[in-house]
């Protein structure tokens, strides 16, 4: 009895020691990862993470957009595009320099605006492409007259150095620790398993979803929650008055014109929609992207990809993410580089 | 630290394994190690208001002892105004700031301009309420109280009576323990009692199941149904409905945290003293406030309402001291007009069942008419609880307005299918099956243990609901 004992309690020292080191050392958690002793739990989506719902699953080639993609040729080799984006321009999955058909290509997530100096990369024509998610649109839109503040890019260097207290603390929060053991103990397929029995019981049954994620009003297709909520301006179904959406397009001038005076020859907007707006009937929205669409003043510098994307979600869109497919993601593409070769200054 | 978290069971599995490991007189440095860092996951900084009272407490305590005359009256009065001070400052300022501003505005028709805590301290970031403070002030004061009347020596050990005040599992929602009960416990050798283990993990199981079945499984009607804006729309069913399933998200969270503390405290030897006795099957509020959140009730009658007199002075006065006491406990459970009323509420619910058992006792005596008195006590806690849930006061009356309306014939309101809803009813029936016959899970046999705690680990997860919703008495 006392041996077996002593096994337990050193097997549930040892469980619990490789909980503590997974939260506390960084390099572990890479070194599991690429060496996939960690499963990734976003391999299926984000909504699929969040509801595990195996009807709701995305392919794993979806985030593989990048090897599928035939890149030979190279209309594009006199451009330089500077794309300022979110995570549908991530470079491991959607979107990087072979993308662009020989064209010289850097990107800026718009967590990186206020550190980075943006100005053109060379001395042939350069666009600048600003990319963003219908459901941050509105709340980003007021940072749009800080991109090309002068010396802004020192702003935010300081938060980077947060000190190894403040860095122990901030990995030891309740909800992030819990993502982490989560991700280190229960990634595995077995427990995937069992994730999706317990979902599918509850949305059959009591026809409950995890809170993240929320169904589209046909119920065809998972969305993040936000996107369905009339009270957050992130929604289709939240309306906008005329003066935000005025805001709106002074922001768009502002910052093609001050893209101008630093150098770019051409600046296009691109709103992608929200996976939810694509499944919406169109009178049942705020009318936000037709308006974007169908604006005189932005017309020769926006994509309009909305009634591209209209009600082909189920192509668009991945199933288990709140991401595009690698089919919508070729669309805009298609479309942007039409845009950049028809716009194209002389 | 919450306790429905991995991160919490791989905290409590490496401090119970460790702690059997560990030499008996290292026990306590491991326990106020680890109790240290469960409270600083909150918000680190913290723990310096902490160690601040712990250090005055103390002191407090030893001086106390080794003194005579005025000069005890005088560290206990330090000892009670530093812990009331943090308690007043953290808590309480800015609902004394709003209200002034209030009355400032509506006396002169200008605003008010007194700062909230964050203007006031100007420390760089935004203050807000250090978890659990109200039940660590309370703990403390018990000490300095029980020292000062001689009922329990002061503690010379620094560390040990830090960790009498720290100690993980009643840290931050109770039991407000008292010194008698734990601090000699810190000084017994636990030896790892397998008895222990099973019965300590099988309450924690069931804690668990209150918590993350019942308590967050309510919580998603009762949310929808109090949702800002709402609740003006809401049929009165729908809201007799959610005070209903309240009054059970709240007891199964509050009573579910505290079988979690008693039950984890319980693997490692220690007994800390029971919260919740079936409150809801009280025959009347007095009954009911010996049977719900015990060390709170307990804590207020003996060192508020029988220093005030108790119930040896007069009538008028007993039912003075306690009002006082209620209205006290309802500022203690937070810092708007809603609690206080609630706690009010319950005040004169009280005096009237006084003068009612004094003036009309034979008139439905309790013990033929059980059932009523029963049925009528929880109706009469159900409603009080409104008062707890609603935002505010202006929601309360929306929240009865319906209720006691021709608009309590309208439909329910589905916020959850009939799947869901009839599952809310079993889950709450089972509770009451399991809380009227004081049915206690068996854990003697082996066989019988590992087998219910494995169910109760299945039915946990599969029926839990998992969004770290916080318990609800943490925010006190």
């Amino acid at each position: 009895m006392k041996i077996s004992t002593n096994i337990l309690k050193f097997s549930l020292i040892a469980v619990s020691f490789y909980g503590i080191i997974g939260l506390l050392w960084p390099t572990f958690y890479k070194f599991c990862f690429k060496n996939e002793i960690f499963s990734d739990q976003y391999r299926f989506g984000d909504l699929y993470k969040a509801a595990n719902l195996a009807d709701f699953k995305s392919k794993e080639s979806d985030f593989f957009c990048l090897e599928m993609r035939n890149l030979n040729t190279s209309e594009l080799q006199n451009y330089a595009i500077t794309v300022i984006g979110d995570s549908f321009m991530d470079s491991v999955k959607f979107m990087n320099q072979q993308c662009w058909n020989g064209a010289k290509y850097q990107f800026i997530h718009w967590n990186e605006v206020q550190k980075t100096n943006i100005k053109p990369i060379s001395t042939i024509k350069n666009i600048l492409i600003i990319e963003i998610v219908e459901r941050n649109l509105r709340n980003q839109s007021q940072y749009f007259t800080e991109i090309f503040e002068e010396n802004n890019f020192n702003k935010g260097v300081e938060n980077d150095n947060s000190s190894t207290w403040n860095q122990f603390w901030e990995i030891n929060h309740t909800s992030k620790a819990d993502i982490l053991l989560e991700q280190q103990f229960f990634g595995y397929s077995f427990f995937q398993k069992l994730k999706q029995k317990k979902a599918y019981f509850n949305w059959k049954v009591f026809e409950q979803v995890d809170d993240f994620a929320q169904f589209t009003p046909d119920k065809k297709a998972l969305v993040y929650y936000k996107e369905m909520d009339k009270n957050s301006n992130e929604s289709c179904l939240n309306p906008i008055s005329e003066k935000e959406f005025d805001q709106l397009e002074n922001a768009f001038d502002h910052i093609k014109n001050e893209a101008k005076s630093k150098g770019f020859d051409q600046v296009i907007f691109s709103v992608i929609p929200n996976k939810s707006t694509v499944y919406i009937e169109k009178d049942r929205t705020n009318g936000l992207l037709q308006k974007l669409g169908d604006s005189r003043r932005i017309s020769d510098n926006y994509l309009n990809i909305y009634s591209d994307f209209y009600q082909k979600g189920n192509i668009y869109y991945q199933l288990g993410d709140t991401h595009w497919s690698c089919a919508g993601r070729d669309l805009w593409l298609t479309k942007i580089k039409q845009k950049i070769l028809n716009n194209s200054p002389q | 630290m919450i306790f429905n978290s991995l991160l919490f069971i791989f905290f409590f599995i490496a401090v119970v394994s460790t702690f059997f490991m560990v030499p008996h007189r290292w026990r306590w440095l491991l326990l106020l190690v680890a109790s240290c860092y469960f409270y600083m996951v909150f918000k680190p900084e913290y723990i310096l208001i902490l160690f601040f009272t712990i250090i005055i407490d103390y002191i407090a305590g030893i001086v106390i002892e080794k003194s005579s005359g005025t000069a005890r009256k005088t560290w206990l009065v330090i000892s009670l105004i530093s812990n009331i001070g943090i308690l007043a400052v953290f808590k309480y300022f800015n609902f004394f700031t709003g209200n002034i501003n209030g009355l400032i505005s509506f006396l002169t028709g200008s605003p008010g301009h007194l700062p909230n805590l964050t203007q006031f301290l100007n420390w760089g970031i935004e203050v807000i309420l250090p978890i659990g403070l109200s039940f660590h002030t309370f703990q403390a004061m018990s000490y300095t109280i029980e020292v000062y009347r001689g009922k329990f020596p002061a503690e010379k050990h620094f560390g040990i009576y830090a960790l009498y005040v720290m100690f993980f599992p009643q840290l931050v929602a109770g039991p407000i323990e008292r010194p008698q009960n734990v601090l000699p416990q810190f000084w017994q050798k636990k030896d790892y009692n397998w008895e222990n283990v099973k019965a300590g993990l099988m309450q924690m199981a069931w804690g668990f199941f209150k918590k993350v079945v019942v308590a967050n499984r309510l919580a998603i009607y009762v949310d929808a149904a109090y949702a800002s804006g709402q609740i003006g729309t809401q049929s009165g069913s729908t809201m007799l409905l959610a005070a209903f399933f309240y009054s059970f998200q709240i007891y199964c969270d509050f009573s579910g945290y505290s079988d979690i503390a008693i039950g984890g405290a319980k693997v490692m030897g220690y007994d800390l003293m029971e919260n919740f006795r079936t409150p809801y099957f009280s025959a009347s509020i007095s009954e009911f406030w010996r049977r719900w959140h015990i060390s709170l009730s307990t804590w207020f009658k003996d060192y508020v309402y029988i220093p005030l007199g108790g119930n040896r002075i007069s009538e008028f006065r007993t039912y003075v001291n306690t009002f006082i006491i209620f209205l006290l406990s309802g500022f203690w459970h937070g810092n708007t007009w809603n609690f206080v009323f609630w706690g009010a509420l319950h005040g004169v619910y009280l005096i009237f069942g006084q003068l009612k058992s004094r003036y009309l006792g034979n008139v439905l005596p309790e013990e033929k008419y059980k059932i009523a008195h029963s049925f009528s006590t929880f109706t009469l806690v159900m409603f009080a609880w409104v008062f707890f849930r609603a935002r505010s006061f202006a929601d309360s009356k929306a929240v009865f307005a319906s209720i006691f309306s021709s608009k309590l014939f309208e439909p329910i309101a589905m916020h959850m299918n009939v799947n869901h809803l009839i599952f809310s009813f079993l889950v709450i029936a089972i509770l009451c099956i399991k809380e009227k016959y004081r049915y206690v899970i068996d854990t003697k046999s082996d066989a019988k243990f590992y087998l219910l705690f494995a169910a109760f680990v299945m039915i946990n997860y599969f029926f839990g609901v998992f969004n770290k919703e916080q318990f609800i008495y943490f925010q006190f």
